[in-house]
């Protein structure tokens, strides 16, 4: 368990510095796109509606015209920002409620078991709808909150599960009998032996999350043009995917790669980071 | 093991009528209205409209309409939609369509999940292993109606092997491409939840000291690493099954399948509330039984779990 | 009566054997096509089950190519006046159930469907009929319960006194305009069953009654007096996504299909020559909201139209398969002006730039809305780029509603701030259904530009009371021309109709629309 050994273990890893490597390239994508691209993602040409990779074009044209590659990169924003925020709102909700659930156990258990699964049987289409349109407009922002008010039931649900696993465990039992507070007892002791499946989980959530929006966009609810972002690249792609396929395989690449990045780093992490794996 | 049932229905009464009522103030909230686009984009006459609007009391506050829809419901009456339809009758002919293609999609998420999942975690940060998390995440990052419609294209138009719409072949025949579909997306989380649960059962004491009493690789594997290593991949296998049972919206539309998830698709596009809200309490339902369900499971698996 | 069940238990148990007058060897012709969930068959009541109905049933008069009226069920419809007409019907043409179709069977169906209290959803249609009034009023229940306008004259005659005159009366009873259908008495007692098993007087009856998602079958019916169909048996297959259903026609699951806006573009690649393109009779508007200040400068809104490239739009879009609209209805409607929009309708962004500069140019942003989940965003979306980069202004967006309640409510409570998806596709082909549709205040295009000048309205009227056809389309020209000069929204396309394939059918017809029943099949 200590924090110090982590360091030495990863740095000598190719494995660790593959993932930085490629989501430090993402994040700069996202903070500072005009480096990246100076062909405005919304200057299109109708005429060259669907044109495949061409000079001046290296991921070519979409429906409309404009620039798929600049689309990729001025997207990364958006959904990076969706993906990474609406996962880490679920994320904490979830560890809150799954932890208090879980450890407390009895009513608490059972109210806040319940509300989860209030939320899980609530129609997240009908949700998406009354929350997106109480909030008034489609921004990153509020496509993030209603996507995280649904994914959070799930972390949840293990989150609770885990802690519930190794909340009468000796080692905890033991650190109770010693009269360690409740707070370094779950901190120390039972969150680090319940995260694994929850941090497995999230980080497949985050992908997720940046598909869903492209779900969200196909069912008409989703971000829209002038926002610019790979789940709406996606869904504007799939009327029309199989004539130009070039407009939906590179946002497509994109957020493939963003999630093994980050399924991989939290592997190694976590590798580094658990007792019982390091050998 | 009876305190236990009696709780959970206690529990199940409050959760219904807070539901309920959640659901229907939703769909109360839907902005514009019904009745004007019942004729599609040719609306109807005002009057017209008028006279539909006043036989569904639609005029009337929302607790009103509630009540009364609640009234209803304690004779067994789960109402009709703005045609006259049914509620009962349609969801008594959509929910088989739905429990077929979510039982066949879970099943084939729990084989080949798990199965994927086992062989990555037994051979841990191997090439196998690798590809293992590359496939599945490739399937998963391309969105739901990208991966239907080029599986209809490809199986149905190509190749002609199988049917893409409706369900006039039966099972299995027409749920087979409907359901691997969706089972795709549940995939990747068993598999990585299986393969992070197995590595870490096969580095523990506990194993260890089963190879060194020397008990055969497949009892080994078999009984104590998949047991241990189940807590966490049941507790997702178990509110995944509620999701597919919720109905797959964008699924069962592509694939034509008459189902709940486009009953309630449609339901809530039309603005349909009794509609919409008997879908999502038979949910409620399906997710307290299945929440229920997972803590029995895993305490049975895990004699150290509580049962309280 | 011991023969006829004999017949029809010989018929069930083996099926080939139903097919009447037909040599034992031949096959029988069956069809398939591809439709939305009818919900009810009611000719009184559907709004989406034209394709049904069309073939249960017979209209008094007939739409073909081109909008050339023919008379059906009737022998003929006459007026001197246009207010009063009388129409006889041909003899001998019986309901699926073998009852005489009288003069009876229209005046009680019309009267029905017309009743305020039953509010069945095609009432509107029969609105100008003289007492739809009083069995409409205002509140409570009407004195009356048949329309005073109706008098049978004997069983194959009967006269209709209209409130105002309206020389397009026969278009309007042609087959797409269901509310003119007529019943049989059956249909009284119980009209939830008829609406699930409807009897009807056209060339093919049901085989068992419609049931929700699953595919309905309709049989030829031998007693039909009119034109012989092509076909013997033709199913209805449900689809929640006309995509889907395109992908199936693909396969070769379905046969025929009405192509949705969203695989226009592919269409032809697809399907070559199995993709059968025919005119509409909807035209595409882009509706702009003239409650707002910013666009009641006539130069904003001719701009707009100058700004928008629609045969670029069109070729990127469509295929090209839409058509720039040029006049302010559509071509299927005889004697509509082509090219009468002039200069207007074209692409010129310089003009454009000009007009609004001289307008004193445009202030914020501007919102293009929609109704979502109807396979028009990549329409809407072109329109906003067009209108960005050609006018200039900054931030033009295109943003769907979460469905047409939703549209409907903003659009009707002018609670737009730009420019706006607007469509009317028409139930008959005259230029007075367009035009009253948009143009008029009770017209009943509630998502279109509300621009109701009572000066229109009454050119409007002028045409409508001609008797004689070409005087009337004289008339239309005429609302148009005046319209134009208010240019209150910019006609965008002349939308078609898409018809694809499969391998197995050799012809469609055309018809107003799609003439289901005289499709021919590959030998």
């Amino acid at each position: 368990m200590t924090e110090r050994g982590v360091w030495p273990t990863v740095r000598r890893r190719a494995l660790f510095w593959l993932p930085v490597a490629v989501l430090a390239v993402l994040v700069l994508l996202a903070a500072f796109p005009g480096l990246f691209s100076s062909v405005d993602p919304r200057a299109c040409d109708l005429s060259a509606s669907a044109r495949p990779p061409s000079s001046g074009h290296p991921f070519g044209q979409d429906l409309q015209g404009c620039d798929v590659y600049a689309n990729v990169v001025y997207g990364a924003r958006a959904s990076l920002s969706i993906g990474l925020l609406s996962t880490l709102i679920a994320l904490g909700i979830a560890v809150v409620v799954g932890t208090l659930a879980g450890y407390a156990g009895g009513w608490v258990d059972s109210v806040l078991g319940r509300l989860t699964d209030v939320f899980l049987a609530f129609p997240f289409l009908l949700g998406a709808i009354v929350v997106l349109n109480s909030l008034g407009r489609q921004s990153v922002l509020a496509v993030a909150l209603v996507l995280a008010v649904f994914s959070w039931p799930v972390l949840a649900r293990m989150v609770r599960t885990m802690v519930r696993a190794s909340r009468d465990a000796e080692y905890v039992q033991a650190a109770r009998a010693m009269g360690f507070p409740i707070r370094r007892i779950l901190a120390h002791h039972v969150l680090p032996n319940a995260i694994g499946p929850v941090l497995a989980l999230a980080t497949l959530t985050v992908g997720g999350v940046i598909v869903a929006e492209s779900t969200l966009t196909f069912l008409g609810l989703g971000l829209r043009t002038p926002s610019v972002s790979w789940g709406l690249q996606l869904a504007t792609a799939q009327s029309r995917f199989q004539q130009a396929p070039h407009t939906l395989v590179y946002p497509g690449v994109f957020l493939a790669i963003t999630v093994l990045s980050l399924i991989t780093l939290g592997d190694v992490l976590r590798d580094a980071v658990n007792p019982k794996e390091r050998s | 093991m009876l305190r236990f049932t009696l709780r959970r229905l206690a529990e199940l009464a409050l959760v219904f009528l807070g539901v309920t009522f959640a659901i229907y103030a939703a769909v109360f909230a839907l902005p514009g209205d019904p009745i004007a686009s019942l004729g599609g984009d040719r609306p109807l006459a005002p009057d017209v409209a008028e006279r539909i609007r006043a036989v569904y009391h639609l005029n009337d506050p929302l607790w009103s309409q509630y009540l009364r829809y609640l009234g209803r419901l304690l004779t067994g009456d789960l109402g009709t939609d703005f045609h006259g339809r049914s509620v009962a009758e349609r969801l008594a002919t959509r929910w088989p369509v739905t429990i077929r293609l979510a039982l066949t999609a879970w099943v084939i998420q729990v084989v080949v999940g798990v199965g994927l999942g086992l062989l990555a975690g037994l051979r841990k940060n191997t090439w196998i292993d690798r590809s293992v998390l590359v496939l599945t995440i490739l399937i998963a990052s391309v969105p739901v109606f990208v991966l239907a419609a080029t599986a209809q294209l490809v199986f149905g138009v190509r190749l002609a092997l199988l049917p893409i719409a409706g369900i006039s072949d039966g099972w299995p025949l027409s749920y087979l491409l409907p359901a691997t579909t969706l089972a795709v997306y549940g995939l990747a989380a068993v598999a990585r939840l299986t393969r992070g649960s197995v590595a870490e059962t096969m580095g523990s004491d506990h194993v260890r000291a089963l190879w060194a009493r020397g008990l055969s690789r497949r009892r080994v594997i078999g009984i104590h690493v998949l047991r241990n290593s189940s807590i966490p991949v049941l507790t997702f296998l178990a509110v995944d099954l509620g999701f597919l049972l919720g109905g797959a919206v964008v699924t069962e539309g592509i694939f034509n399948l008459p189902g709940v998830g486009q009953l309630l698709f449609q339901s809530i596009r039309s603005h349909e509330g009794p509609t919409v809200v008997g879908i999502a309490t038979a949910l409620i339902i399906v997710f307290l039984l299945s929440s229920a369900l997972v803590d029995l499971l895993n305490s049975l698996l895990d004699p150290r779990i509580r049962h309280d | 009566m011991k023969r006829a069940l004999g017949a029809a238990l010989s018929c069930l148990l083996v099926l080939s054997s139903c097919a009447p007058n037909q040599p034992a060897d031949e096959p029988r012709k069956a069809i398939s096509y591809a439709v939305e969930e009818p919900i009810t068959l009611h000719p009184g009541r559907q709004t989406i089950a034209f394709a049904q109905d069309m073939v249960l049933f017979s209209g008094l008069t007939f739409a073909g190519k081109d909008g050339a009226i023919t008379f059906r069920n009737a022998e003929s419809v006459t007026s001197t006046d246009a207010v009063r007409w009388t129409i006889k019907l041909r003899p001998r043409w019986t309901f699926h159930n073998g009852e005489p179709v009288t003069a009876k069977s229209y005046v009680k169906a019309w009267s029905a469907v017309a009743y305020g209290p039953n509010a069945w959803e095609n009432s509107g249609q029969l609105a100008n009929i003289a007492g739809y009034d009083a069995l409409n009023p205002a509140n409570g229940k009407p004195a009356a319960t048949e329309l005073s306008g109706l008098k049978i004259v004997d069983d194959l005659t009967f006269t209709v006194t209209l409130k105002s005159p309206d020389g397009q009366f026969p278009a309007q009873l042609s087959q797409a305009q269901t509310g003119f259908y007529p019943l049989p008495e059956a249909a009284y007692a119980d009209p939830a069953a008829f609406a699930k098993n409807p009897i009807g007087n056209g060339p093919f009856r049901m085989t068992q009654p419609y049931r929700e998602t699953e595919p309905m079958t309709v049989d030829r019916y031998d007693g039909y007096q009119g034109p012989q169909p092509s076909v013997d048996e033709i199913t209805f297959k449900p689809y929640t996504d006309m995509n889907t259903a395109y992908t199936d026609v693909q396969a070769g699951a379905t046969d025929i299909l009405y192509v949705p806006n969203s695989r226009m573009g592919q269409v032809k690649k697809d399907f070559g020559d199995r993709a059968h393109v025919f005119q509409g009779l909807a035209i595409s508007y882009l509706g702009l909201p003239l409650w707002d200040k910013r666009y009641q400068d006539i130069r904003v809104r001719q701009a707009i139209s100058l700004a928008i490239d629609r045969e670029a739009v069109s070729k990127a879009i469509f295929d090209g398969i839409w058509e720039p609209a040029t006049a302010l209805t559509p071509p299927a409607q005889p004697g509509t002006p082509r090219g009468l929009c002039g200069d207007l309708c074209t692409f010129d962004p310089v003009r454009a730039r000009k007009l609004l500069a001289e307008a004193g140019g445009f202030s914020g942003t501007m919102e293009i809305r929609f109704p979502g989940g109807f396979g028009r965003d990549d329409l809407f979306n072109a329109y906003a780029n067009q209108l960005r980069q050609n006018l200039g202004i900054k931030d033009v967006t295109a943003k769907p509603t979460a469905d047409f309640p939703e549209f409907f409510e903003l659009r009707t409570g002018a609670k737009l701030s730009g420019p706006y998806f607007a469509r009317w596709g028409a139930l008959y082909a005259s230029q007075q259904n367009t035009l009253r549709a948009i143009y008029t205040r009770t017209g009943g295009c509630s998502n279109c530009v509300p621009d109701h000048d009572p000066a229109i309205a009454q050119l409007i009227a002028k045409a409508d009371a001609q008797v004689d056809p070409q005087r009337a389309i004289a008339g239309y020209v005429d609302v148009q021309k005046a319209i134009l000069k208010r240019f209150p929204a910019p006609p965008m396309f002349f939308e078609k109709n898409v018809f694809a394939t499969s391998e197995r059918i050799a012809s469609l017809d055309e018809g107003a629309g799609l003439t289901l029943e005289n499709t021919t099949l590959v030998r």
